[in-house]
């Protein structure tokens, strides 16, 4: 009896970690994609980070889903796989190609070209800019996320912000300037 | 705080302003317009860093999970999957996977997967009880089948079954009673690749990511069946 017991709680508990996971790829899965992309701009390259990120989460389920940093869990291991894949394959990085946005046109032409020029502005930005600026504006997250998975400062992520959005707006000198 | 500490803190975060900055906004008309431009902005870079997501990818993450708990537990396996499964009788056609029913198994798989079964069930026995419970004349020596499990889909029973195929493990569905009729009128499952063998006893159904090997695999099962063209 008690080893039917024993199995059947052991099937209750792995369909509630499925579930989770499952749950947890569905609502993040897009948004880490798109991170992805603008840090190392390759469609398919993120796609691998993604999968390899979230099947880690998988390996961690039982502890994650306690822990209450599941967003800053994934974000600091998608970037160490992406830093591990550089070091094993010393891939190029193309800085200014910017096929891998794949574009879609929509109903406004000025709209489009706007966001356009915006990408390239974006992808043009320093590394160290765009990544918490991609954090920040695709996944929500705040200073003290970002800053616990870059393992930075919550000040030098606010640096790092505001330089990025300030590098960004058109007449950069605008914004603080103004009232100095 | 004045206007420098609060354009710094604005333009560095604009969505989450402190209740001081909150205060500072609504007392200050210029930083209030201020702060209502980096908003403004922010919606911009958010359309702009809004790239399109490739379709399937949340099914292809989970779809993985599953084949990655089967991997880790082949070599265990191997010894307990040289017996198999099943007998039936008559004719086959090989038929494009179309109909809403697929994703219906695609769901099966991902809320059921047997590579979760607990290992004790995962034997030689379970194998043959799926065949029994399914009125089959068991078999013969399908030996790369490493799970099998008894399963309900759509009113349908059948077996669910993983077949360790090398690389890219293939999930297979043998249906018993099952029609291709059933299966009319469906979309492609993004990431999987599937086949399916239709015969007047049964249907068999493969799904894997990779195609190359389904077609083969449907025959050399539905031989082993014993389901005849």
């Amino acid at each position: 009896m008690h080893r039917i017991d024993d199995k059947g709680g052991r099937r209750a508990d792995m369909s509630s970690r499925q579930h989770q996971f499952d749950a947890m790829t569905a609502a993040v899965a897009n948004d880490l994609f798109r991170y992805a992309v603008w840090l190392c701009r390759d469609r398919d390259l993120a796609q691998d980070l993604v999968q390899e990120t979230l099947l880690r989460a998988w390996r961690f389920m039982d502890k994650l889903r306690d822990s209450g940093a599941v967003k800053a869990w994934l974000l600091t291991t998608l970037r160490r796989e992406h830093a591990r894949l550089y070091e094993r394959k010393h891939l190029d990085r193309v800085d200014m190609d910017m096929s891998f946005i794949e574009d879609e046109s929509g109903r406004d032409p000025f709209a489009d070209a706007e966001r356009r020029e915006l990408q390239q502005r974006i992808a043009a930005l320093p590394e160290d800019y765009r990544e918490p600026l991609a954090m920040q504006v695709i996944l929500g997250c705040k200073v003290a996320e970002i800053a616990e998975a870059m393992d930075l400062s919550e000040s030098a992520v606010m640096t790092r912000l505001f330089r990025a959005r300030k590098q960004l707006m058109d007449g950069t000198d605008r914004a603080v300037e103004s009232v100095q | 705080m004045n206007c420098l500490e609060f354009r710094r803190a604005c333009q560095a975060d604009p969505q989450h302003l402190t209740a001081e900055q909150q205060a500072h906004r609504l007392q200050c008309a210029a930083c209030n317009r201020f702060a209502a431009e980096q908003l403004d902005f922010d919606r911009r870079l958010a359309s702009a860093l809004r790239v399109p997501v490739p379709e399937g990818l949340t099914q292809r993450v989970i779809f993985e999970r599953s084949l990655r708990g089967r991997r880790r537990r082949t070599g265990w396996l191997a010894m307990a999957a040289s017996v198999l499964v099943v007998v039936g009788v008559t004719s086959v056609l090989l038929v494009s996977p179309s109909g809403s029913d697929i994703e219906n198994f695609t769901a099966h798989m991902t809320a059921h997967p047997v590579d979760q079964v607990p290992l004790a069930e995962a034997d030689g026995m379970a194998l043959q009880r799926v065949a029994a419970n399914l009125s089959l004349p068991a078999v013969s020596d399908l030996s790369e089948v490493v799970r099998a499990e008894l399963c309900v889909v759509d009113g349908h029973r059948g077996a669910h079954l993983i077949v360790d195929s090398g690389e890219a493990p293939v999930t297979a569905f043998v249906m018993p009673g099952m029609t291709a009729e059933q299966l009319s009128g469906l979309s492609e499952v993004p990431g999987l690749s599937s086949q399916v063998v239709s015969t007047r006893d049964g249907l068999i159904l493969l799904f894997c990511p990779d195609q190359s090997r389904l077609v083969e695999l449907g025959e050399r099962m539905r031989r082993q069946l014993g389901w005849q063209v």
